[in-house]
């Protein structure tokens, strides 16, 4: 489980680092040699959805996604338990439901075979690389809700 | 002007952020679970697609995770030690000088970086040691660092002011350049504050810290990085070179590059700037998808239009409306992230403010001070939990008194921006 998340992170850090060598390149590119990088709009846009997609899904692993914890913080251990274990559920629920919109959404696209404007790159494969991303998230609220229901039984 | 949906909504979204589910998945549950009442299941379902994967893959969203990025690479780069070696330099010799150079650092930092969290928790690492080994008091230290931080958000870039920019659909770089003047205001308050403080319990900052003038102008040659990086990112802004946003992204690889000639920056110290910029932008991104979501369903319960038109009918004239939209967002800022506000209720009060005639990028600095506030107010001071986690044996509580001064120093600063916009303005007009 820890290499699949290492490598997930490297993955989406690496795209996110594709999004800032791709603006530097285009500036660079319009300045000195006064042409455009091709798809350079798309390109960024797809490296950006998936770097973030699939950093939900690390967020989500980590649960580092920002809460409000009064009411948290103020309940004994056996409250904590339930009030986590309830935030879990609705996590894993919403996250379902997204990725489940994402998917569909990228099944549009293979249908619709939308490219991009230059190079004609299909997107689809983009669209279910960021949809899995959130799936990822997803399934990854699911295990925490099953961890939260474990150790209640315990 | 409240119809049921609204007030399931809401009530849906307070239940569910009191039990800790994340504000991104609460705001969107509760925005889909409302719009779905009011349009139907499908029409619901197809909006949250459309909003979660634009969202994503909006290219001037990229501005976030790349100043984000900026600062995890200058804070590597040892460019925030570098400024507050130099300000300790220059202002270590007056009593409280290390507070002083806590906040000229955290205003520099801040012009290199769009964050609050950034700046506090970066300043946290580099000068909480420093003062606390030089006598100063732990709970100022923290108070001076959280103030400080706030000015993360006004100086640019700034990640909130592009977010407003967005959705307001004002001019960024002009959004930018108001929040200049009204950063230094706060820095000269903050840093009167300080003074005060040193007046009224000279025990709580002890030392002087006085070194020689080849050192000084020594600490000053160490900068340049980060005034190259400022004018990179801000003259290229302002001198048409670059978009805002493909400023973002030339600062952070420019950032990288610093880094990277310093020999700070090598493959795994990039991949873990790359990682941490990922987590925080990942964290905002959730914020964002929930908010537009929920958004969406105040826009098709109508509660926007209802509220401009009760708001428009209050007698208390064009003042009064501002002076309680304004106590709304001081309340709002201290139970909830800055981001998460700006994308909640922005378009819902922008309309209002437009409608009253005020200028939209004054309102723009002001809403931003105003949301800011709350990051170092209790309950939810999220540059206080920051300051908190890493500096552990410091207490929320003392952190909490000790940072009260300065939100004083806030209240008056938002008074004089109100009473003189220009000191917002002055510059946008004169450029």
């Amino acid at each position: 489980m820890t290499r699949v998340v290492r490598i997930v992170e490297i993955v989406a850090s690496l795209s996110l680092a594709t999004v800032t060598l791709i603006t530097f390149v285009s500036v660079v590119m319009r300045y000195a040699f006064n042409s455009a990088l091709l798809d350079a709009f798309d390109m960024t846009r797809m490296a950006q959805g998936l770097a973030l997609a699939w950093g939900i899904a690390l967020a989500t692993q980590r649960d580092e996604h920002i809460t409000i914890d009064g009411l948290w913080n103020m309940a004994n251990d056996r409250w904590k338990r339930i009030i986590t274990a309830a935030s879990r559920v609705i996590s894993a629920g919403a996250l379902l439901v997204l990725s489940w919109v994402m998917i569909l959404r990228a099944l549009r696209s293979l249908h619709s075979g939308i490219s991009t404007a230059e190079l004609r790159i299909v997107l689809w494969p983009f669209n279910f690389a960021i949809a899995a991303g959130i799936a990822a998230a997803a399934l990854v609220a699911l295990i925490a809700v099953a961890h939260s229901l474990k150790s209640d039984v315990r | 002007m409240t119809s049921a949906p609204t007030l399931v909504g809401f009530a849906i979204l307070i239940a569910l952020l009191a039990i800790r589910v994340p504000v991104g998945f609460a705001m969107a549950t509760a925005g889909m679970c409302g719009f779905a009442m009011v349009v139907g299941f499908d029409p619901a379902l197809s909006m949250v697609g459309q909003v979660a994967f634009n969202s994503l893959t909006a290219y001037e969203f990229s501005i976030i995770p790349m100043f984000i990025l900026m600062g995890v690479f200058a804070a590597r780069g040892n460019l925030s030690l570098e400024l507050f070696r130099a300000s300790q330099a220059w202002l270590g010799r007056f009593k409280g000088g290390l507070a002083y150079s806590t906040l000229v650092a955290s205003a520099g930092f801040a012009a290199i970086n769009g964050s609050s969290l950034a700046t506090a928790s970066t300043m946290t690492r580099v000068a909480m040691p420093e003062m606390e080994r030089e006598g100063y008091d732990g709970g100022l230290s923290a108070g001076v660092i959280a103030a400080g931080g706030t000015l993360g958000i006004m100086i640019p870039p700034s990640a909130v002011f592009a977010l407003y920019g967005f959705i307001t659909q004002q001019d960024i770089a002009s959004l930018f350049i108001a929040g200049i003047l009204p950063g230094l205001l706060g820095l000269l308050l903050y840093s009167a504050t300080v003074f005060l403080t040193g007046l009224v319990s000279p025990s709580k900052m002890p030392g002087t810290v006085r070194t020689s003038w080849g050192y000084k102008f020594a600490t000053l040659r160490q900068i340049w990085a980060i005034a190259l990086l400022f004018v990179l990112v801000i003259g290229g802004i302002y001198g048409g070179v670059f978009t805002v946003t493909e400023a973002a992204g030339i600062g952070a690889f420019g950032a990288w590059v610093i880094g990277f000639l310093r020999g700070k920056l090598g493959l795994r110290e990039t991949m873990e700037c790359l990682a941490e910029a990922l987590h925080m932008s990942a964290a905002i991104f959730t914020i964002v998808i929930g908010a537009l979501i929920f958004g969406y369903f105040l826009t098709v319960t109508g509660t926007t239009a209802g509220l401009i038109s009760w708001l428009a009918n209050q007698p208390v004239g064009p003042y009064g409306v501002l002076a309680s939209i304004l106590l709304g967002y001081l309340i709002l800022g201290a139970l909830m992230d800055e981001l998460a506000i700006t994308l909640l209720t922005l378009p819902i009060v922008f309309p209002v403010v437009q409608s009253l005639g005020f200028d939209p990028i004054w309102f723009g600095v002001i809403f931003v001070m105003t949301v800011t506030l709350g990051v170092n107010t209790p309950p939810i001071g999220m540059n206080v939990f920051v300051i908190n986690q890493i500096a552990r044996h410091v207490e929320l509580g003392r952190i909490y008194r000790s940072v009260m001064p300065f939100i004083l120093a806030d209240l008056v600063r938002l008074g004089l921006l109100i009473a003189f916009p220009s000191i917002a303005l002055v510059l946008v007009n004169g450029l």
